[in-house]
């Protein structure tokens, strides 16, 4: 693959987290990977008996569908331009096995896998117990 | 099949973007091969009354 110039003026972000990659510039293979678990809790009090251990799911140990290679598709590319321009460019987040890039990635393969958990308190509390 | 490519600029004024999240990709510029895989999980027992977080599957 033929490369260009990222000419980049202003790029502007709060975050980049979890196996996340904010690049400008060419990439030959990248495969950002992360598993999640994710617990909120009503009262956000958490004690060792809160943790979940990833070997109870096997959201995180089955195999991903991922498409088989069959494309024939020859393909020829020309840039006309040698570089690529970028005046402004703004993001908040950027999270869990994702990618900004200004520039090439010949190969990418991603892989997330979220669980969430939600825990609330009893019902029957009344609100002088609850404080 | 034969495909035939002529980039004759590639010119980005602003972009605005709130979040990127669980694989996947923002890209100015170019790709020969993108796989990007996701489980998200948030299943009705994913929600627990008092302070037990389920152990089983």
């Amino acid at each position: 693959m033929e490369k260009r110039t990222a000419c980049v003026k202003n790029v502007e972000g709060a975050s980049v987290a979890f196996s996340s990659i904010l690049a400008i510039g060419d990439t030959e293979f990248s495969r950002p990977i992360s598993r999640v678990i994710a617990v909120q809790k009503e009262g956000a009090v958490f004690t060792p008996k809160d943790d979940v251990p990833f070997t109870n799911y096997d959201l995180f140990t089955r195999p991903a569908k991922w498409l088989n290679k069959s494309s024939n598709v020859k393909q020829r590319i020309y840039h006309h331009e040698p570089s690529i321009h970028v005046q402004q460019a703004q993001f908040i987040g950027v999270d869990t096995s994702s990618i900004f890039q200004i520039g090439s990635i010949h190969k990418l393969s991603a892989e997330a896998r979220i669980k969430h958990f939600r825990i609330l308190r009893e019902e029957d509390v009344s609100p002088a117990q609850s404080t | 099949m034969n495909l035939e490519v002529h980039n004759w600029g590639l010119n980005v004024c602003n972009v605005e973007i709130d979040a990127i999240t669980a694989s996947s990709v923002f890209l100015i510029g170019d790709n020969d091969e993108m796989i990007l895989s996701s489980f998200f999980d948030t299943p009705p027992e994913a929600f627990t009354v008092g302070a037990i977080v389920p152990l089983a599957p």
